[in-house]
């Protein structure tokens, strides 16, 4: 189903792209996604699953370069057309859709640094790849960390007696990696690259990090057991280990000069698409309880035409298209300067996922109690939204940073 | 103080390099096509440079409207051009600061290759160290 676009200045070619996305959505996504979401963490990796032929196809349409520059071969979207084509993909599977952004990663970050090493060996081969055989991850979580890698300027970051799980110790032309990562890296029983951050000055805690680009296929990488998890299943997951890894220095992004910035520049993009994600997961959900409203008679008349049935519907619709605005406006406001606002990104983030949460579970409180089984998809879409209040940082943690951000910055003049 | 003895000092260097990228290199070509334009604001010497597909302008008259707008030192431009500091950590630790879209300025990064290579070139010529 599509949507009003309040934007007035849409172009023929940002419709063509949202309704491309669509489509792939509709037809590839959501039959994967349901297929996976029945399978054991194992089967969804294994020689059986749809997965492979997603990717494959996804591959195909260019969609794994959503985020890489055009001159490199990606899709050189636009932050606005980034925002659309996205929000398209999570309204037919978030997991699938953090899946392809992940893959990305590596390749993203490797933009920033235009060695031609780095181009060659990384970019190229990636932006070419069509197969889906060339795939990233994001490896930043830790077994003993859960969201405080993720407060760069939190004054905790700098706390030199807060050790890290992954360090990388420079050895001449190269880094050598060891430690882990944790379960929640998605992409990572089948990724070819990692985009590494873990620790290297362990004298400035978090912030002593570094970005390195690690080939996975290299000795001393090993993986756990994909995670059974409650929701985004269609993600798969699993820790990444780290036994004396040697990485060529080249591969090292960022150092400890700049991590702390460079964190908080890679969150105030990361944050914002979650937001995205929401307003996609959670129109899909509103689409639902919709539809289904209209058929389904109690009392002798349509649930919609019951007032609280009315008023749920609107309430529901409501909080999609606010975050539509907010979102839309916070990612071009921070893809177009270089001090980026992140506490914009990080309303997008716990609200959006809050409200995602809030409208996957009113649309089964529409559905009643088929809204609980397996039949439909809202079931899903609930599972799906409830771990995004946690995914890539929980909101509870992320509020408090967003809160010391503004406490630091407002108001902020540029 | 500064490594550019003053403003024309630095706008003589930079007016060179900078006509020879957008005249004789893909640099020019890749500017028209994806629709970019440079303003650089520099500070010690202060000053103005403005870089499009087909022209380079120094001084007061360079204080116009582009596409992406970067805010930077006098010292900072000679230490990217020479290799000394990577864009990302510049950006990240406010060396420059970015105004425009950043996948626009991403996607021009590769084409700057000429750039870097001519820099040192004319450093030499107009008599400004690179150590």
């Amino acid at each position: 189903m599509s949507y009003l676009d309040l934007d007035l200045n849409l172009s023929k070619e940002d419709r063509m792209l949202k309704e491309a996305a669509h489509e792939f959505a509709r037809d590839v996504m959501r039959p994967t996604a349901w297929e996976m979401d029945r399978m054991t963490a194992e089967e969804s990796v294994g020689p059986n699953s749809p997965l492979w032929d997603f990717k494959k196809k996804a591959y195909e349409l260019d969609f794994h370069t959503i985020l890489v520059p055009d001159s490199y071969g990606g899709m050189g979207l636009s932050p606005f057309q980034q925002a659309l084509v996205i929000e398209e993909l999570a309204w037919g599977s978030v997991g699938l859709t953090v899946d392809l952004a992940v893959a990305a990663f590596p390749s993203f970050l490797a933009s920033m640094v235009p060695e031609e090493d780095i181009i060659e060996e990384i970019i190229l081969p990636f932006c070419d790849c069509k197969d889906g055989k060339i795939c990233g991850c994001w490896a930043i979580t830790e077994p003993m960390h859960g969201s405080d890698t993720l407060l760069p300027f939190y004054p905790s970051f700098s706390d030199p007696a807060i050790p890290a799980d992954c360090t990388a110790a420079p050895d001449g032309d190269f880094y050598v990696i060891n430690g882990q990562k944790a379960a929640w890296v998605s992409g990572a029983p089948y990724a070819t690259h990692a985009a590494l951050f873990c620790q290297i000055d362990s004298k400035m805690g978090h912030a002593g990090g570094g970005i390195v680009i690690v080939p996975l296929h290299l000795p001393g990488v090993s993986r756990g057991a994909p995670l059974e998890k409650l929701g985004q299943r269609d993600d798969p997951q699993s820790e990444l280990y780290f036994d004396n890894v040697r990485v060529p220095a080249k591969y090292c992004i960022v150092g400890p000069d700049a991590y702390e910035a460079m964190l908080e520049i890679t969150l105030s993009f990361t944050t914002v698409l979650m937001g995205v994600l929401s307003v996609g997961i959670g129109r899909a959900a509103f689409e639902e309880a919709l539809n289904y409203a209209k058929t389904r008679v109690q009392c002798g008349k349509a649930l919609i035409e019951h007032q609280d049935v009315q008023k749920k519907l609107f309430n529901m619709f409501s909080k999609v298209e606010m975050m539509r605005q907010m979102t839309r406006a916070a990612h071009v406001f921070n893809q177009n300067t270089s001090t980026p606002a992140e506490e914009y990104s990080l309303i997008c983030k716990v609200h959006g996922t809050q409200w995602a949460f809030e409208v996957c579970s009113e649309a089964i409180q529409i559905f009643g109690a088929t809204g609980l089984t397996k039949e439909y998809i809202v079931e899903k879409l609930f599972r799906d939204a409830r771990a995004m209040m946690i995914e890539d940082g929980s909101n509870d943690v992320l509020a408090i940073a967003a809160g010391h951000k503004i406490i630091e910055n407002y108001p902020r003049r540029d | 103080m500064s490594v550019f003895k003053d403003a024309n000092h630095m706008y003589t260097i930079l007016n060179d390099v900078w006509t020879h990228a957008i005249n004789e290199t893909d640099f020019g070509p890749k500017l028209k096509e994806y629709e970019i334009d440079y303003k650089f604001v520099i500070k010690e010497p202060n000053g103005y440079l403005y870089v499009s597909h087909d022209e380079v302008i120094t001084g007061d008259k360079a204080n116009r409207d582009a596409v992406i707008t970067m805010e930077l030192s006098g010292d900072t431009v000679h230490a990217f051009w020479l290799k000394k500091i990577k864009l990302p950590v510049a950006l990240a630790t406010r060396k420059i600061k970015s105004k425009g879209p950043i996948p626009k300025v991403l996607k021009i990064l590769p084409f700057l290759k000429p750039v870097y290579e001519l820099y040192p070139v004319y450093c030499e010529k107009h008599g400004l160290a690179i150590d």
